[in-house]
């Protein structure tokens, strides 16, 4: 019986997004553009689609004049991206 | 724009990305340990030129030099906040060995205070301070050689493993010149060697890595 992916995390970047912050204590949106190859514009548009549904948390600081923003996965993103990976197996296996 | 893809695809991004977050290392994250690398190994060497320098009645005083260590700390602060300030990045890696290095700190100076105390409080008059003196550079070194293995297995850096290597031979070292030299100045001769081939060196080869990666 296949189970339904979420469909907020099935999207390439996304996931791109929610791996790398899942593997990390948290990123600064420059290493998430760096890693994932994404436009400013698409990373900053996923970002806070995440964001909005509370998968992670968006933390807008200053480095001297520059902003940063800084990006952290939440406890309920952590349930949801090992939800996505069990139901994922079902499709592999 | 959002991009549907397979399942396979999608497995492959997440193994992909992990493994990319997992493989990183950023430039000017050996710093510390390189500064701490110069400044020891030129404390030390500073220690056994004035053995040589100063009057035979003022040689315990050539011990002085370590307290220069209390401001290159400050120092290292500064530059630790520097670069964290900096830092795209925080892994869970980096908490580790940020925790390895502050439990070293604490394990150093609980020790040192032990061995002092030991030394001037002495209440049943025991002539066992020269042994004390001519251990202190040892077991730094090997706790040293603790915290480099330890921080060597968190981050996967094959050089700090070589790094940990050098400071327990060089902890062998002293032991050794010392009962067969029966001179306790060249330890100091061995610490900067291990200072340099230990921190230094491989934190160079660190932040090579680093710049490569960028």
């Amino acid at each position: 019986m296949f189970k339904e992916l979420d469909p907020l995390l099935h999207s390439q970047l996304r996931l791109a997004i929610m791996s790398l912050l899942i593997s990390v204590e948290e990123a600064d949106f420059v290493f998430l553009k760096e890693k994932t190859n994404a436009t400013s514009g698409n990373l900053s548009v996923q970002i806070d689609k995440l964001n909005e549904a509370g998968y992670i948390k968006v933390t807008k600081t200053f480095q001297g004049k520059m902003p940063r923003t800084i990006c952290k996965i939440t406890s309920k993103g952590i349930s949801a991206f090992e939800i996505y990976v069990k139901n994922l197996k079902t499709y592999i296996k | 724009m959002e991009t549907k893809f397979t399942e396979q695809q999608s497995l492959a991004v997440i193994n992909e990305m992990i493994d990319r977050a997992r493989n990183n290392i950023q430039k000017g994250n050996a710093n510390s340990l390189i500064f701490h690398g110069y400044v020891v190994a030129l404390v030390a060497i500073a220690n056994f030129v004035l053995i040589y320098i100063l009057p035979a009645e003022h040689i315990n005083k050539s011990f002085n030099v370590w307290w220069l260590m209390i401001f290159s700390n400050i120092i290292d602060y500064f530059i630790k906040r520097k670069t964290d300030s900096s830092k795209i990045v925080r892994t869970q890696i980096d908490g580790i060995i940020s925790y390895i290095w502050k439990g070293f700190a604490i394990s150093i100076s609980i020790f040192l205070i032990v061995l002092f105390s030991m030394c001037i409080f002495n209440p049943y008059n025991v002539q066992y301070n020269w042994i004390f003196c001519a251990l202190i550079t040892p077991l730094i070194m090997i706790m040293t050689a603790m915290a480099e293995f330890c921080m060597a297995k968190a981050c996967r850096f094959k050089p700090f493993y070589w790094g940990a290597i050098y400071f327990w031979a060089g902890a062998l070292l002293c032991v050794l010149s010392y009962i067969i030299l029966g001179r306790g100045d060249v330890q100091f001769l061995i610490l900067a060697a291990c200072m340099i081939a230990g921190f230094v060196i491989p934190g160079h080869i660190l932040n090579k890595k680093a710049e490569q990666n960028v």
